[in-house]
């Protein structure tokens, strides 16, 4: 059953009512991203309520040498004195998230001495309501559980241009294009999470860890989708923020993506040097996984070469990484290209047992995307062997897919190899219709192989008119 | 016993989800049948009892962060000191620094809490021991600048009347070095772990004369109870190596060394952890079952606390809350605060919806995509595989919980399976396996 979304004026209802039934510590959340709707609505609540509030903004230079409840304590009991101020007086406090430091590492670290100082904080003998951006809390959830999850609750007030999408933290921090994140998502799904990401970037413009990470995001939402100009735009934006904040683990997450765009374009150098750039980074950092990620992207421009020594002594690093680090996904992604390798040099029962290892991984954690490509591989075997039969039913789930996903760029190159298997077996015309489906999915997204492709369409008409 | 909430405003305070129960506390509900285990303070009391007059009982407790565990350690230092145990409890959270902690931090307060349990209630130990140890920490372990300042202030407490031997004095000072993190912090880890036999040594030396001391009193034996650990910080390093199993794995042998019966609290993830020392026994305190008799007690917490039959509109509400628990008693008392939010009257149904709609919500916020697949294959087979990260993170925020039911048994929290995007995800899972 659905229910009618609660007013403003509801909510701060019951934030009255509970914050007047006060009886020593306890702790809420109010969540509010734009901070002049926290001064407004933290005004209303202290009107309605009736009692003093003692408010409290944390000082911008931070906590100093002490922590939330070393420089809150000393400070409540000054305050204390003040008129009209009860034991039952509720603290409002602001702009924590303001002093919450960019880099993840220092992040965490400030987060997780709150969480265990926990048991000073409750020293405060009576309501503590911090009033935060949503990001801010979602951050203390992960890094400081012990302290969230005393919460008595979570009150949210959305600004009117974000409405029903949900902010989930740390969705795309990681963008592989053997399977990335949004390849699981529909067309509509991914509009609407690049609208929340354009609304949280208008809402941040300050240039810390959290811009670039939603510029990285949109990037990727884009290069999934396959607007290429638009996702080297993004990321090139972030990249940028990184540098100036020094967040090496950023940097290198964002020079692997920018490589993936230059070698959708076929640019193999450019995208080499972004790889090497950021293998570097990650080998500095000690990102393993990172690492995993970067070798198995530079394993497979080696295979765009034609090196296959080369490519198959990358993806192999890239496969034992993933495995060491339980990377399931990635594992998958890594035992495939192998097996591509095997597969293009002729040796198609190892090439076969790869793909199917992976298939197996795949289905295992509900890999759609990854999925796909392994039944594609799987296909393509059976065409050498001239199992056109099998090569369609496989190719056709595929397709199915990707359309249900909205993943053009593996539609457009399934499409195309349908169209071969047709054209293998003499179906001209069906092959027909599928080239040409290629096509035009391949003109939207700007796929480097439009041309190829367009001259094999012709070929085909050609062929046709020519019966 | 304990008056029952008849007014809203009352409930509100009785249910307090960052209060555990005090161990005398007539409110407290016996879970242990519906967890499907002894109660666990008998228990372990029981195995200390039998462990044997040369052997220690070496413990790990753990447990869903919110499922009652404080509760029960409280109950189990009582059911200790009523069968004659001297017990000694260090709250590592208020001691040391758990952003930075290492096992010969954890050593190093066992020694002082030792010493200062003791001097409380004025069982002596002996002075020349005492002696020796602090006389090694300073010739070995402190640098001579911290060692001649504190010379100085022991003789003004000793005017002031206050007999603090040199030792706690000591002791503390190093303590409070781990804890701020000082720029001591490492040399003094560094040179405990330079003598680190030798240490153990003196250690235990200070163990065995404080359990000889108890004994001399009456008491049975004396017990450690070590709590706090679990909120220790993780951080995979760059050996693929955790702060967690540094801590619990390559250390066991170190942690074990404190020659008396000792219990760590420690992080629920932790028993996945595929090379987890058999040193220690491994307490989990499970989950409350979804099944009857588990409903059955978690509405019992309800109606210990509050009039349920003036304040709520109906029994099967009481049942709808402790199913949307999903046997995690402090999400019960979420639940129960969120449902007195708005309520004009008894509580009623559209209250009790809205509570459940709250819960799903902050829950929805902990959720990210990637979880999706490891969601799938809890539910589908109900088991945790674990050892990695992302599991430690799903049981470390509740998402997944974890029941005793003959075997272990595993489940998404209750709210979690009904946000309907993951709902969609999981049936779309079934869909699959069909094709």
């Amino acid at each position: 059953m659905m229910m009618q979304p609660e007013s403003s004026e509801s909510v701060i209802r019951r934030i009255c009512r509970v914050l007047s039934w006060a009886d020593g510590f306890a702790l809420y959340f109010v969540l509010i991203n734009l901070p002049s709707a926290r001064r407004a609505i933290a005004l209303q609540v202290q009107e309605q309520l009736g009692r003093p509030v003692i408010e409290l903004d944390v000082p911008p230079e931070g906590f100093g040498d002490t922590t939330l409840d070393g420089w809150l304590l000393p400070k409540l009991e000054e305050l204390e004195k003040l008129e009209g101020v009860t034991a039952e007086s509720p603290i409002f406090l602001h702009g924590l998230d303001r002093v919450m430091p960019s880099g993840q590492v220092a992040l965490r670290h400030f987060l997780q001495l709150l969480n265990w100082r926990r048991s000073a904080l409750a020293a405060v003998g009576r309501p503590l309501v911090i009033w935060l951006p949503r990001h801010a809390l979602d951050s203390m959830a992960e890094h400081a559980p012990d302290l969230y999850d005393w919460y008595s609750n979570i009150y949210e007030f959305s600004s009117p241009k974000e409405e029903a999408e949900e902010l989930r933290s740390g969705f795309y921090t990681e963008f592989n294009t053997d399977v990335h994140p949004a390849d699981q998502q529909s067309k509509a799904e991914k509009e609407q999470w690049l609208h929340t990401l354009i609304t949280l970037l208008d809402e941040h413009p300050q240039r810390n860890a959290y811009r670039a990470k939603l510029l990285n995001d949109a990037g990727g939402l884009h290069h999934a989708s396959g607007s290429l100009e638009d996702a080297l735009a993004l990321f090139r934006q972030s990249l940028t923020i990184y540098r100036e904040i020094g967040d090496k683990v950023g940097e290198g997450t964002t020079l692997n993506n920018i490589s993936q765009i230059y070698k959708a374009r076929g640019d193999y150098d450019t995208a080499f040097r972004y790889l090497k750039q950021s293998l570097d980074i990650r080998r500095e950092v000690g990102d393993r996984a990172g690492e995993g990620v970067v070798l198995n992207n530079i394993g497979q421009i080696y295979k765009a070469r034609d090196d296959y020594d080369k490519a198959l002594e990358y993806l192999e690093q890239s496969l034992s990484i993933r495995q060491e680090v339980g990377n399931r996904a990635g594992e998958g992604a890594a035992l495939d290209n192998i097996g591509q390798i095997y597969y293009i040099v002729g040796d198609y029962n190892k090439a076969m047992s790869l793909f199917e290892q992976a298939l197996v991984i795949r289905q295992e954690i509900g890999d759609r995307a990854g999925k796909g490509i392994s039944l594609n591989n799987i296909a393509s075997i059976h065409r050498v062997q001239g199992d056109y039969a099998t090569v369609l039913k496989y190719l056709e789930q595929s397709l199915e897919l990707y359309g249900e996903m909205g993943d053009r760029r593996r539609e457009a190159i399934t499409s195309w190899n349908i169209s071969r298997a047709y054209e293998d077996q003499g179906d001209l015309a069906k092959a027909e219709q599928y080239n040409s489906r290629t096509v035009q999915l391949a003109e939207e997204i700007g796929h480097p192989s439009l041309e190829e492709w367009r001259e094999a369409l012709e070929e085909l008409r050609a062929k046709i008119k020519g019966r | 016993m304990t008056p029952r909430a008849k007014t809203i405003a009352d409930a509100y305070r009785a249910c307090n989800p960052d209060k555990p129960l005090s161990p005398d506390d007539d409110r407290y509900v016996d879970l242990s049948a519906s967890r499907g285990m002894r109660h666990i303070a008998e228990l372990i009391t029981w195995k200390i009892q039998n462990s044997g007059t040369d052997a220690q009982n070496k413990r790990l407790f753990t447990g869903h962060r919110g499922s009652g565990k404080t509760t029960e350690l409280l109950r189990l230092q009582r059911e200790l000191e009523r069968n004659d145990f001297f017990t000694i409890y260090l709250d590592t959270e208020r001691l040391l620094d758990l952003g930075n902690l290492n096992y010969l931090d954890v050593l190093v307060a066992i020694a002082e809490q030792t010493e200062r349990s003791l001097r409380i209630k004025h069982i002596p130990l002996s002075d020349t021991l005492l002696e020796d140890i602090s006389g090694w920490f300073s010739d070995h372990i402190v640098e001579k600048t911290q060692v001649s300042e504190l010379q100085g202030t022991i003789e003004t407490s000793a005017e002031a009347g206050a007999a603090i031997p040199f030792f706690a004095k000591l002791l503390a000072r190093i303590t409070a070095n781990f804890k701020t993190g000082s720029t001591h912090r490492e040399t003094i880890r560094t040179q405990l772990n330079r003598n680190l036999s030798v240490f153990i040594e003196k250690l235990n030396l200070l163990i065995s004369t404080a359990r000889n001391a108890v004994q001399q009193k009456g008491f049975t034996d004396l017990v450690l109870i070590v709590d706090g650990m679990e909120k220790m910080r993780y951080e995979l390093h760059q050996d693929g190596e955790s702060t967690h199993s540094e801590m619990f794995v390559r250390h066991a042998e170190q942690l074990c060394a404190p020659e008396c019966h000792i219990i760590y609290t420690v992080p629920v993830s932790l028993p996945y952890q595929r090379n987890l020392m058999t040193d220690f026994e491994i307490t989990v305190l499970p989950m409350v079952r979804m099944d009857t008799e588990g409903i059955a007690s978690l509405v019992k917490i309800i109606e210990r606390r509050v009039d349920t039959a003036t304040l709520f509109s109906g029994p099967e509400l009481l049942v709808t809350l402790a199913q949307t628990s999903g046997g995690a008693v402090r999400d019960l008392m979420h639940l129960m605060r969120m449902a007195m939010e708005a309520s004009t009257g008894p509580l009623d149904a559209a209250d009790v919806r809205r509570a459940v709609s709250e819960l799903r919500k902050i829950y929805t916020r902990l959720i990210r995509e990637s979880d999706l697949a490891l969601f799938r294959q809890i539910a589908r087979t109900h088991f945790i595989q674990g050892g990695d990260e992302q599991t430690g993170r799903l049981l470390d925020l509740r998402l997944a919980l974890e029941y005793q039911n003959g075997d272990l048994w595993a489940d998404l929290h209750p709210v979690v399976r009904e946000i309907p995007w993951v709902k969609a995800a999981l049936a779309a899972d079934t869909d699959d396996d069909a094709a």
